[in-house]
């Protein structure tokens, strides 16, 4: 259970990074084809390292997770010992 | 393999736990980002004092909403860390005041099993007392020929206690097991009563 909601921790931390990138067109603080305002900029920046910090975040726990599984898998198998 | 040198499982808790503290330092960015840079008080070129508003708003909103995900999820990586700390044997099983009192009882226990190792069973002490004693005991003598006596006298010789200088040691007295019974009897009463005034 903890470690489901700690995975989704760090998929609403991608998503809020997704959201601060798409904030400045969603909520027409960035105009399109006016330039850049520092705020646009200043949401694009901090929401696209949430994202990359979220999105390898995420893989990193989830692959981790599934070698805790095949670890789990084979010393189960162990004791028995497997058909060979 | 393991995560930039966190060896086995650590990389993923590891992981978890820069994600969950980065977004936390992403929130207190944001937090004070419209604040630090002006966007309520100052309109730019090509930019509404409405727009700039909105932008703050939005900011401050994703600031509250991920600080508190980051919290939960730091939180949750901790936790989850230390269950499997535990579970490997790293960190100590229960709290300081729990392990205190399994160590008491462990004594206790201890203590209890020593006692009942060092308390002999009475029936086994009177068996082995008395296959120690029987070989000690005399063969029962055959009665004496009457007008022998002085004989048997000469014969046995001076009494070996009564020689000057030899140590008083009590000789064998006749009568066989069964004369050796009643002391026996003795003993095992002793030996049980003794037994129950320990177990109170």
């Amino acid at each position: 259970m903890v470690n489901k909601l700690a995975l989704a921790g760090i998929a609403v931390i991608f998503a809020a990074g997704a959201w601060l990138i798409a904030a400045p067109f969603v909520l027409r603080y960035q105009p399109a084809g006016a330039p850049w305002t520092d705020p646009a900029r200043l949401d694009v920046f901090v929401g696209s390292a949430l994202a990359a910090a979220g999105l390898g975040g995420f893989f990193t726990a989830l692959a981790g997770r599934v070698r805790e599984l095949y670890a789990q898998a084979g010393t189960a198998q162990e004791p028995g010992g497997g058909p060979e | 393999m393991s995560f930039v040198g966190f060896p086995g499982q650590a990389g993923r808790y590891v992981s978890g736990l820069c994600v969950a503290i980065l977004g936390l330092c992403a929130a207190g960015w944001l937090a004070l980002a419209p604040v630090a840079f002006g966007y309520r008080s100052a309109g730019r070129a090509g930019t509404s004092l409405h727009s700039l508003h909105r932008a703050a708003w939005a900011d401050w909103a994703t600031a509250a909403v991920l600080a508190l995900v980051s919290l939960v999820t730091l939180a949750c990586w901790v936790v989850a860390w230390r269950r499997r700390l535990r579970a490997d044997g790293i960190l100590a099983r229960a709290s300081r005041r729990q392990a205190r009192r399994e160590a008491r009882a462990q004594r206790r226990r201890q203590r209890d099993g020593e006692g009942a190792a060092r308390t002999p069973d009475p029936v086994q002490v009177l068996s082995e007392l008395r296959a120690l004693l029987t070989p000690l005991l005399p063969e029962p003598a055959e009665p004496p020929v009457p007008g022998e006596p002085a004989k048997l006298a000469e014969r046995a010789g001076p009494d070996e206690n009564h020689r000057p200088g030899a140590p008083a040691v009590p000789h064998p007295r006749s009568g066989g097991l069964p004369a050796m019974e009643p002391m026996l009897a003795g003993a095992e009463l002793l030996m049980v009563g003794c037994s129950e005034e320990e177990a109170w």
